[in-house]
């Protein structure tokens, strides 16, 4: 029981992270974008490629199974994730945006783009599992019953940090504002002095490198695999429509909830069937309170 | 018969079965605009439904009423109908890419019971040795795949017929309507959750047909068989054929499949053995990549929309 | 002199293929108050989101100062020295007072954006009160003192105001004019469409009347409260009118 309450909040960590990117480009991308969670695995994947090229040029930082050389592959793994998020939104949808074409052919569009996305990891790196480290770490003992890798609370440490970093850029700095504003209002925004292209990567940036980190963190206390991000779509879509649109704290409590959801299950249902939580918990939620816990920036009703 | 014609057979069984399901979507997303992202869940709820009640009876396992072919088919379709009624009933009032998110749970939610509920669908190992319907009255599997294939012919023509005439009705020229200006169609005093709620279950329902075909046509269901791709597969033969074209769709059907096909046999010819286990990979992004293409440079399709439904509803 | 705002010939509309204004024209000297006024569908409200960059201009041309700013985008428009207030949403709801400000503050140099919101707040007290409340909060009058208030912090070349006064009770629309005359008397340049056509006469210099995206009557707003022909146009007797069959 105790044990499965950590393993639900390392894992609510990981989808809050996810949530947080997905939920911002929804709220002010204006549409649901299936491609979000290859972030995830493409972020993971780029760190992995960066650290077999830079070798572990320096130890880790005992309790962690890791060093600076993970850190630095992480960083590099987000900078290529922005990359990637920026060049598909140029490519893709931003031409399609420009068209005026409906926002579910945006959908549509981020359907191929996760495709592609996910075929072009599996191509490169190969289906099977891997791992950033194959060192094995002491579990600690933190209560009769619960043992946490160190990893495992740095995972959790690092999700706290991130978040409240990003609350602060939200609410302080004048791109924050700005991100805002255009959930709320693109004309007005604009009509304000403020090139909305500009918030657009913004956004873009934010939310990629915040999936990047998510997917070496993924990597690190679970495994890398192609389909890591095929399997989050879910949760994090539940998570995102949990804590309301556009509600960065919302995706995080969210992201909670499903993944503690998630790893609480499976005392009540068998295993197998844990994969179904999140979408259990989007219908519970799109049927009893459509915007959410806390309510979004946009809103839930109207079809279009 | 020759191997290229027996071949031919095959193909265009498989490509009918598809047409089936391109056709059910079209009228979901090409009339309606309701952004189906769980095909594959719909259309193995057809099949499922119909192989547990065409089923013979066995040991441990829920269903095998051993009905009719025809009769578990139609069993088939109603499950699919069913199962549409109650995801649309959820989410068709919401935003409208709470649908694309709740279907494409629901495929996922399918994928689960069809690996996991081994009492009711076999788990992996699937529901094997049902009986082909009228297998019997065939000497040779080339025979029989050719009378399949007739059968085919005769039930895409009815699909294709009824939804030709259900979208050129008044009900047909209300969902264009309803998807091109909402609230003009509004003011029309419509009820528009409702509207959409009859397209989607509609359209469901070819998509269920064409899982219980795929079941009459191999004789066995298997989770392996309703992979997630499948849902891009049938979206991409869609939008090159042309959404909003009920021609188009079968069209579509039957040329992406064809690439689909070639491709496969291209990388197994062209692509180094030690490749061979990511072939598959090449395949699907070739997918990913006709979807975003077509999306950017043709969005109407090979065929495009056929513009007389506005026309006629003067 | 070169007007503030030169609109020639301007063809506009939200489908290019569906025009709602057929060839306006219209001038706003530096440091006038011009009205636009007209029946319900006369293109009024398309032709400030049309300058302001919101409405696809199809032909004819805008000019700001004598530049052609004919299709520029909105956020460089403002930046260019267009303010334009919506008439409907024209606050961020969900931020509080404080951040709409800072927003309509966010082009200009940190220091001089604090500066000119204080001023705000020295010329709206009301807004100071409430500065950490959110939009969604104030009244009918509040909001569209917000909205002036933001449009003014980047002290714009041209003001434009979208029936400021609609929906207003009669003694907060008393305090919307009397706010357009002050600004008068600071010799801001605004371009105003108004529905109350007896107070938007009474605080502008000049008044254009628009129907059916026609120019109809223009002349000194003095002029025109007596004008006959006024009446007709709101009655829908365009026989009458001059301009028929441009």
């Amino acid at each position: 029981m105790l044990q499965a309450l950590a393993d639900g909040f390392l894992s609510g960590a990981i989808i809050a992270l996810g949530a947080i990117g997905l939920t911002l480009t929804m709220g002010i991308l204006r549409f649901a974008n299936f491609a979000h969670a290859e972030l995830i695995t493409w972020g993971a994947y780029m760190a992995l490629a960066v650290l077999a090229l830079t070798g572990t040029f320096a130890g880790p930082w005992s309790p962690l199974s890791f060093g600076l050389p993970l850190v630095a592959a992480a960083a590099a793994g987000a900078a290529a994730t922005v990359v990637l998020a920026l060049a598909v939104d140029r490519l893709v949808y931003r031409p399609l945006r420009s068209r005026a074409a409906g926002h579910m052919t945006l959908v549509f569009a981020s359907f191929g783009v996760s495709l592609v996305v996910r075929m072009l990891v599996l191509i490169a790196f190969g289906g099977a599992a891997t791992y950033y480290s194959h060192s094995l770490q002491i579990a600690v003992r933190v209560a009769p019953g619960l043992r946490i890798l160190p990893d495992q609370m740095f995972v959790l440490g690092l999700t706290l940090v991130l978040v409240l970093g990003l609350h602060l850029f939200l609410s302080r700095s004048r791109m924050g504002l700005a991100m805002r504003a255009l959930a709320e209002d693109p004309e007005l925004t604009a009509i304000h002095g403020i090139d909305p292209a500009r918030v657009v990567g913004w956004t873009w940036a934010i939310g990629a490198a915040l999936a990047a980190v998510a997917g070496v963190l993924y990597g690190l206390t679970i495994q890398l695999r192609p389909e890591i991000g095929f399997h989050l779509i879910l949760p994090l879509f539940a998570a995102a429509i949990l804590g309301g649109v556009g509600n960065v704290w919302g995706a995080v409590v969210g992201g909670f909830v499903v993944g503690l959801a998630e790893s609480l299950s499976v005392l009540f249902i068998p295993p197998g069937y844990k994969p179904a939580v999140p979408f259990l918990i989007l219908i519970a939620v799109l049927a009893l309170r459509p915007t959410g816990l806390f309510a979004g920036t946009s809103s839930a009703g109207g079809h279009r | 018969m020759s191997g290229f014609a027996s071949y031919l057979v095959f193909f265009l069984i498989v490509a009918s079965i598809y047409g089936v399901m391109v056709l059910g979507l079209n009228l979901q997303w090409g009339y309606t605009g309701l952004f189906n992202a769980g095909v594959v869940g719909f259309y193995a709820i057809g099949a499922y439904g119909t192989a547990i009640l065409a089923g013979p009876e066995r040991e441990a396992l829920v269903g095998g009423f051993g009905l009719p072919y025809p009769l578990a088919l139609l069993g088939g379709m109603a499950a699919t109908g069913v199962a549409a009624l109650v995801v649309g009933l959820a989410t068709l009032r919401l935003r409208a890419e709470y649908l694309a998110i709740a279907t494409f749970g629901t495929a996922i939610g399918v994928q689960l019971v069809a690996v996991n509920f081994e009492r009711l669908t076999g788990g992996v190992n699937g529901l094997i040795g049902l009986t082909r319907p009228g297998f019997a009255w065939f000497g040779t599997p080339g025979a029989y795949n050719l009378f399949f294939l007739g059968v085919m012919a005769v039930l895409v023509a009815a699909v294709f017929l009824a939804l030709e005439a259900a979208v050129r009705s008044p009900w047909g020229r209300l969902l264009k309507a309803v998807r091109e200006d909402e609230t003009a169609a509004r003011s029309l005093g419509k009820n528009i959750a409702r509207l959409r709620l009859q397209a989607f279950v509609l359209g469901s329902i070819p998509i269920g047909l064409a899982g219980g075909l795929y079941v009459g046509f191999i004789g066995y269901v298997s989770p392996l068989d309703f992979l997630p791709i499948l849902t891009f597969q049938v979206w991409a033969m869609l939008i090159v054929g042309g959404s909003g074209n009920n021609a188009g769709a079968l069209l579509g059907a039957v040329g992406v499949w064809a690439l689909w096909t070639m491709s496969g046999l291209a990388i197994s010819r062209l692509v180094p053995v030690a490749w061979q286990s990511q072939a598959g990979a090449i395949q699907v992004l070739l997918i990913g990549l006709l979807i975003v293409v077509v999306l950017l440079v043709r969005p109407q399709g090979l065929l495009g929309e056929r513009a007389t439904v506005s026309r006629e509803a003067e | 002199m070169t007007p503030a705002l030169a609109v020639r010939g301007l063809v506009a509309g939200y489908r290019r293929d569906l025009p709602i204004l057929h060839g306006v024209d219209l001038e706003v000297a530096a440091g006038e108050i011009v009205t636009v006024v007209g029946p319900n569908g006369a293109g009024k409200s398309t032709l400030v989101k049309a300058v302001a960059g919101l409405v696809p201009v199809s032909e004819g041309r805008v000019l700001l100062a004598g530049q052609d700013i004919t299709g520029m985008p909105p956020h460089r428009l403002a930046a260019a020295g267009v303010a334009y207030v919506p008439q409907t949403r024209n606050v961020f709801a969900t931020l509080t007072i404080e951040e709409n400000l800072r927003l309509g503050a966010a082009a200009l140099p940190p220091a001089m954006g604090r500066e000119r919101i204080q001023a705000a707040y020295a010329r709206f007290p009301a807004l100071a009160a409430h500065a950490r409340s959110r939009a969604r909060a104030l009244s009918g009058g509040q909001r569209q003192m917000l909205a002036f208030a933001r449009a003014l912090l980047a002290a714009p070349r041209l003001l434009m105001l979208d029936e400021p006064s609609a929906g207003l009770a009669p003694r907060v629309m008393g305090e919307v004019f009397a706010m357009l005359a002050a600004l008068r008397g600071e010799g801001q340049t605004i371009l105003l469409v108004e529905q109350n056509v007896r107070a938007a006469l009474a605080v502008s210099d000049r008044t254009y009347v628009l129907a059916e995206g026609q120019n109809r009557i223009d002349g000194p707003s003095r002029a025109l409260t007596e004008d006959p022909r006024m009446a007709s146009i709101y009655l829908g007797d365009m026989a009458a009118l001059p301009g028929e069959g441009r």
